[in-house]
């Protein structure tokens, strides 16, 4: 199917795509397009669904990226001349850091150019792009996962003096999250969470986990801030409310649920702590020592 | 807000994804609103579950986009930002220019029933009151009609002193007449006449006039648009007065005169968010359009060039739709970008902020023949353009052009303070299918490509185009 419908558009889509302009030829780019609808049709769409991808595609950069991976300097001229400036300062945008953004974006342009080969082939990140988004917004997504994997987990050399002065609070890290007091709390809030949706789940995530701001948030769903506020309040009311219906139907009393929910586990385990120090005080080792010592000289 | 229990975020944490990320066109594309329903499900079951795949969304985002509203913060915007107060206004400003036309119209309907019925009134104002002279009794309805209508009077010989309504333009070309007419032209006024100094009807007192090698622009203010409002200012090369960089206290759209002009002026309707805008106007077969450019003028009337001159793009009076008109600081030349949502931005700071460009403000529709007989004028309604979704720009330094949907292009020489739609025409042939394309590695020469696989060339900044 993809085949065939790749050959019905190819005339169409071949206009439009620009090919000759950077050096594309008509059987690569149908190759092209082939590949991209293969990885499509994996989801199995129906013909209608697989027409109206290939018609939504990029195609124009798609050929700029796919003919920039098989190295024609004409293309490359054009890409520079388009993305270059936009590459640099989305790395700026992302490292937030003049030395590691130029760094971010040194990167991933070898990794668009292709400085590794493999088999005697190049190969290119371009080469992965498929002309769903837009090509810069695939190269935002290509510097911001770079930056992720590399900067991320790497131990950034801050001054500690620059933190304090930018009103970082340093505080000691959470303690490692114990088991829940009762296994029933962990089974009823798992089971409230199933319910929720990825976007419900995704909102509350990246809010309670990431401690990401609504607005942030909300440009990531594109949706209003308000939205997002509002969802929030909800979800908590309604998860409050089923994680309650759940450990009732495991047979705690409400207040019992309310009060296995308010719990805080890491209370406990500093409660558990702060007690076992007092015994420890309690019996000094030198006043031990000194009744032994009593001991023996009554004996 | 409510927060969740510590249990639900102590679970949140446990069921994190570490695999099967979704490529980075399916999150570019989701980022950008494209997937269809069933792949965003996934991607977002996924960035529920993948706290490393949220921050490459959140990172991956655009720069924030703003509106380019460049103006000193006035106490009220924070309150104009609620919409409902926003669209109270609007209807507000659309209620008064109603009102004001309703006014107008009376006055003039009354002034021609006064002189019919001025026999009549002193009998009716003689019985109540005998001495009052036969001759003052039409006195009080005078005045109670001159207060009543001394708004619109004054509004009236405001008028008068200004360049005419805007008058939707429509340029007849001929061979060698000049394509890029710049917006709101009014016709058969020649260049030296301009708006008093001051008096707006609708507005504050505006201290803006720009002239252009003869042309007058003569900045008027609409309906009060509670849209904060916009430093003006651009700095023509070869431009004959700079511009005065005032802040009008509203948006407003730019009429300009054509210096020498006699265009015929059709007739055409307007619809400005309901209300109309109508002007008689002289078809005529044979318009001229003279684009005076300094010394270009005259050369640019004997090209063999062929333009009609659609009505200029009335933006509709909304809220948020004001004409953006952007600082141009002398020497500073903005660099353009094309927002994931198709929104044209440019940024003066090197890409740290960016700002909204709306074309349609001021935009005037200009088609340009090639070749050809001397067309016929054509008489159009003047529709607003439909919202056009950017696929392209290009730039040289004041010089920009940006073109997408529909066949959208426009062009601006002034770094986006004022934008001019241009439809390239060749005979019957239009320019087809969507921009994707613009190469002009000067001002001078360029190319436009389209969606259909039309590639349209000019050699004189789009004053003339050429099929390929």
């Amino acid at each position: 199917m993809v085949r065939s419908l790749v050959n019905e558009l190819l005339g169409e889509l071949h206009a439009k795509a620009g090919c000759e302009k950077v050096g594309l030829e008509r059987e690569t780019f149908s190759a092209i397009l082939c590949e991209v609808g293969t990885k499509y049709a994996a989801t199995s769409p129906s013909e209608g669904e697989l027409r109206t991808f290939f018609l939504s595609l990029r195609i124009d950069e798609l050929a700029l990226a796919r003919a920039c991976a098989a190295g024609h300097n004409a293309a490359w001229e054009v890409f520079l001349t388009r993305y270059r400036e936009k590459l640099y300062l989305s790395a700026l945008r992302i490292a937030r850091e003049d030395s590691a953004a130029r760094e971010l974006a040194d990167t991933l342009y070898a990794d668009l150019y292709g400085t590794t080969t493999r088999e005697g082939q190049r190969i290119s990140k371009l080469a992965s792009y498929t002309g769903r988004g837009s090509l810069e917004g695939w190269l935002r997504t290509v510097l911001a996962q770079e930056y992720v994997n590399r900067y991320r987990r790497t131990k950034r050399l801050v001054s500690l003096d620059e933190e304090s002065e930018e009103g970082v609070q340093f505080q000691a890290p959470d303690p490692e999250p114990v088991a829940a007091v009762d296994h029933r709390l962990a089974q009823a809030t798992d089971e409230a969470l199933a319910y929720l949706s990825g976007e419900d789940r995704t909102i509350l995530s990246a809010y309670y986990l990431d401690g990401r701001t609504l607005a942030e948030i909300a440009r990531m769903l594109g949706v209003h801030e308000s939205t997002i506020s509002r969802k929030i309040d909800k979800l908590a009311k309604l998860l409050r409310k089923q994680i309650l219906a759940a450990l009732g139907r495991r047979g705690m009393t409400r207040r019992q649920a309310e009060e296995a929910m308010d719990i805080d586990v890491r209370d406990v385990q500093m409660d558990v702590r702060r007690s076992l120090a007092q015994e420890a005080r309690g019996d000094a080792f030198s006043e031990k020592r000194a009744e032994a010592r009593v001991r023996e000289g009554d004996g | 807000m409510q927060d969740v229990p510590k249990i639900v975020k102590e679970r949140l944490r446990a069921g994190t994804a570490t695999a099967n990320h979704p490529e980075a066109d399916v999150l570019a594309a989701f980022s950008e609103r494209l997937l269809p329903e069933v792949d965003r499900a996934i991607v977002l079951e996924h960035l529920g579950r993948c706290a490393q795949c949220r921050d490459v969304v959140l990172l991956a985002l655009p720069a924030e986009e703003q509106v380019a509203t460049v103006v000193a913060a006035s106490p009220s915007r924070g309150w104009l930002a609620w919409p409902a107060l926003r669209w109270g206004f609007v209807a507000a400003g659309v209620v008064i220019v109603a009102s004001l036309g309703i006014v107008q119209y009376r006055q003039q309907a009354r002034s021609i029933v006064a002189v019919k019925s001025a026999p009549v009134a002193p009998v009716a104002t003689e019985a109540r009151n005998e001495e009052v002279p036969p001759s003052a009794a039409t006195e009080p309805a005078k005045k109670q009609e001159s207060s009543l209508s001394a708004p619109a009077a004054a509004e009236a010989n405001a008028d008068k002193a200004q360049m005419p309504a805007k008058v939707p333009h429509r340029v007849g070309g001929e061979e060698g007449s000049a394509a890029r007419v710049e917006p709101s032209v009014g016709g058969g006024r020649g260049a030296g006449v301009g708006m008093a100094y001051g008096a707006t009807p609708h507005g504050p007192r505006m201290n803006m006039q720009w002239s252009q090698n003869g042309m007058q622009a003569n900045v008027q203010n609409n309906a009060p648009i509670p849209a904060a409002p916009a430093p003006l200012s651009r700095m023509r090369p070869g431009g004959h007065v700079a511009a005065n960089p005032q802040v009008p206290a509203a948006s407003q759209t730019v009429t300009v005169e054509v210096a020498g002009a006699a265009p015929p002026v059709q007739t055409e309707t307007n619809q400005v968010a309901g209300a109309d805008q109508s002007a008689a106007s002289a078809p005529a077969a044979n318009g001229e359009a003279r684009v005076s450019r300094g010394k270009d003028a005259e050369t640019s009337e004997a090209t063999a060039l062929h333009s009609t001159v659609a009505a200029p793009v009335q933006a509709p009076i909304v809220g948020r739709n004001v004409t953006q008109l952007v600082n141009v600081a002398p020497g500073a030349e903005p660099i353009w970008n094309i927002s994931a949502a198709g929104g044209l931005q440019c940024s003066f700071d090197q890409g740290r902020t960016w700002r909204d460009v709306d074309v349609s403000g001021n935009g005037a529709s200009i088609g340009a023949n090639v070749g050809g007989p001397i067309p016929k004028a054509r008489v159009a309604k003047a529709m607003p353009a439909p919202p056009v979704v950017f696929r392209t720009v290009a730039a040289n330094g004041l010089d920009v052009w940006a073109g997408g949907s529909g066949g959208q292009l426009y062009h601006s020489s002034d770094a986006g303070a004022h934008w001019s739609r241009i439809m390239p025409s060749a005979g019957d042939a239009t320019l087809t299918g969507d921009v994707i394309r613009l190469e002009f590695p000067d001002p001078a020469h360029g190319a436009v490509s389209t969606s259909a696989g039309e590639i349209w060339t000019t050699a004189n900044g789009g004053q003339s185009w050429q099929k390929q």
